[in-house]
């Protein structure tokens, strides 16, 4: 094991307890971008995703690995590149041995395995079919056998994985879930059903709720998308336009007026942004009170449709959640999310006419502060060039030019008053 | 010398081969030298327009109240080649610095290519057997060309280029703007400043041992207007390029000055008249 040192740096890695023998990592295609990408598989646990956390480049951190000899609670492996291929039965032991007395590594990242359902993994194997003209009628019904040997032609460690018996259970137990299926003879046929894997994402995503969002997510796609801009000029009372800010104390100073649609579309996305002159809050509070449940509810939406998007965009592939983002406009979902599509637009319009209502005058004032500094340094080097354009004219210009600029041209016509355009046939 | 053209031509052929469209030999790299000096403190890019009758250019200035047109002929080239009609953009500061590199005496030759990307300038000293050569980047000018129509004019006063220049010079430490009023006794340009007024009339006269002195004056009406003087200043830097000038006037139309040169070809600035604002 000492000599798969020389291939990389040892990573670290967070793995589940008590690794069963048959543990490996392996490469299959992401569900989503179908590039190679590593998992973690345990026959006895079942499939790993494993995600890198790193400290952001700007903080410069390193890790020291030493040995330890306590395999409680988080184990720290240390694995080369190589060994990542490998099936390796003894990870722990390889471990004690490659690092002896300590290992500083460089990037301060480390690899979280945490389980993922190995139906999106199954999902790519529909692809093909669904991505045919008119996709429902194209559908064919295909063994389990044809949809996994699909999957092993993309991904070379797939048919490891799917040859493990209780691992091809639990696939094909998750197949049912979103299949419709048929029987032929002993084998059972399947098919996907955007109806079935939209229920069960919704199932995912109510667990997720459940739980509640991590913070970020919350603040940006929930708090923000349903902030209500706040101007002096009232605005008209719209079924529960106040229920919001009764339940955020956000009118401090000015609030932040934020893209409603972008904000549920990406994270990235910059939003235009603008500020504006508080009012009190007491007023808010007094009315509407009564529609709180309806308010708690439009959160409840929201934030399970925020789930919803997240998983479908980053577990299911590109040609699948076409259909069912159709789906979930439609209102076929079991979730109706027209509640919140309702409010938003609500507010998408308020925010309209605050911007509208605001002067030009605080342009500068909201690039300053929401700006990022690759559009400043794009401004500060177009104002460069246009400097440098001018400065350049001018140095081609000669004395007598100049000069002319400063003659009063006052009751002198343009020439063009005498003479028409023309025809360019006179100049020749 | 021919010689020397063509070896300089297939020397500047390692390029992607494009044919040279314009080739154009003038004898005295003077005369290019004194007309864009003239026009360059008026425009600073314009387009030369070449065809087959010979390279013409027009330019207003920033301002748009003066305008300059210049033409010269094939005829006043030897020999001159312009298989198409092509638009040499060129900056003119640009061009009298390469200008200035050529001795008065120097034969230019001016080269482009079809589409071309720089205009080539050829100077040939007669005397010693020193060839220069320079290339002039080009540019995109996008400019309006107006039509300007023949025009009888309702006084035309040919004088002394010298002459002219004099007058306004020698005015426009008074003032301003000068008044030219031609009678049938006379020109009279005049003016008035802060520090006082002044005025220089002139009358038809004939210098028989020297006609270049001849002041004439061609007059069908009176005409009276004003006009900037250092426009007018400005357009006497032609005064080098011919013995007489010839200004044209009628009420209502800009001032024509015209500096003729050999063969037919000329160099013609026009200027509005200030209207409305007698000084």
């Amino acid at each position: 094991m000492k000599d798969e040192q020389a291939d990389g740096p040892p990573k670290v890695l967070i793995l589940p307890e008590d690794a069963s023998p048959e543990a490996r990592i392996c490469t299959l295609a992401h569900p989503r971008t179908l590039n190679p990408c590593r998992y973690y598989f345990d026959p006895d646990k079942g499939l790993y995703e494993l995600t890198r956390v790193a400290a952001p480049k700007s903080t410069c951190r390193s890790w020291l690995i030493g040995r330890r000899k306590s395999p409680v609670g988080q184990k720290d492996i240390a694995l080369t590149g190589k060994a990542l291929e490998k099936p390796k039965p003894e990870l722990a032991e390889a471990n004690d041995r490659s690092i002896s007395d300590g290992y500083t590594v460089k990037n301060a990242e480390m690899l979280i395995a945490t389980p993922i359902d190995p139906l999106f993994l199954l999902l790519s194997s529909f692809i093909h079919e669904s991505s045919g003209k008119s996709p429902t009628s194209k559908r064919l019904f295909l063994s389990a056998d044809d949809l996994l040997e699909k999957l092993s032609d993309k991904s070379k460690h797939f048919n490891y994985i799917s040859s493990h018996e209780q691992m091809r259970l639990a696939m094909e137990q998750r197949l049912r879930a979103v299949c419709d299926t048929v029987d032929a003879g002993d084998e059972k046929m399947y098919r996907l059903s955007d109806e079935k894997l939209l229920h069960d994402l919704v199932r995912k995503a109510k667990t997720v709720i459940a739980k509640g969002l991590p913070a970020s997510m919350e603040e940006q796609f929930v708090h923000k998308a349903l902030e209500t801009p706040v101007m002096v000029v009232k605005h008209e009372e719209s079924s529960f336009s106040d229920v919001t800010m009764s339940q955020r104390d956000m009118q401090t100073s000015e609030s932040i007026v934020s893209d409603a649609i972008n904000s549920q579309a990406s994270a990235a996305s910059a939003e235009p942004t603008a500020t504006a002159p508080s009012i009190s809050t007491e007023t808010m509070f007094s009315e509407n009170v009564a529609s709180t449940t309806n308010a708690s509810e439009l959160y409840r939406l929201l934030r399970l449709r925020t789930a919803l998007s997240y998983i479908i965009s980053s577990y299911v592939p590109l040609a699948i959640e076409r259909p069912l983002n159709r789906l979930i406009l439609s209102g076929k979902s079991n979730v109706d999310f027209k509640i919140v599509d309702e409010r938003l637009a609500d507010i998408a319009k308020m925010r309209a006419e605050a911007i509208a209502s605001r002067s030009l005058g605080d342009f500068s004032r909201k690039r300053s502060m929401y700006e990022d500094d690759d559009a400043a340094e794009a401004r500060a080097e177009k104002k460069r060039k246009k400097e440098e354009e001018e400065k350049r004219k001018k140095a081609s210009e000669s004395r007598g030019i100049k000069d002319l600029k400063k003659v009063d041209t006052k009751g002198m016509k343009k020439m063009s008053d005498f003479f028409g355009k023309a025809a360019v046939a006179k100049k020749k | 010398m021919s010689m020397k053209i063509i070896e300089c031509f297939f020397y500047r052929r390692e390029k992607p081969y494009r044919a040279v469209v314009l080739e154009a030999r003038l004898e005295q790299a003077n005369l290019l030298k004194k007309v864009v000096d003239a026009i360059k403190d008026l425009v600073q890019d314009c387009n030369f327009d070449c065809n087959d009758s010979g390279v013409a250019l027009q330019a207003m200035d920033n301002s748009h109240v003066a305008l300059v047109s210049m033409m010269l002929k094939a005829e006043s080239f030897s020999p001159f080649r312009c298989d198409r009609n092509i638009a040499l953009g060129i900056n003119l500061t640009s061009l009298m610095k390469v200008l200035r590199c050529a001795q008065n005496e120097d034969i230019l030759t001016l080269k482009a290519e079809d589409a071309p990307d720089v205009v080539n300038l050829v100077f040939e000293s007669s005397e010693s057997d020193r060839l220069s050569e320079y290339d002039i980047k080009l540019m995109d000018i996008d400019q309006e060309h107006l039509g300007i129509p023949e025009t009888e004019y309702a006084a035309t006063i040919t004088m002394p280029s010298a002459e002219f220049q004099k007058i306004c010079r020698d005015l426009i430490a008074l003032s301003e703007s000068v008044a030219i009023e031609a009678t049938k006794d006379g020109v009279k340009f005049s003016c008035s400043g802060d520090i006082g007024n002044g005025a220089v009339t002139l009358r038809s006269h004939t210098n028989v041992e020297k006609p270049d002195q001849n002041v004439e004056i061609a007059l069908s009406e009176p005409v009276a207007l004003t006009f900037s003087l250092k426009y007018l200043v400005n357009f006497c830097k032609a005064s080098g390029l011919s013995g007489t000038v010839k200004l044209c006037l009628s009420n209502e139309v800009p001032l024509l000055v015209e500096y003729g040169l050999a063969s037919n070809s000329y160099l013609r600035f026009y200027l509005a008249p200030k209207i409305g604002d007698e000084e």
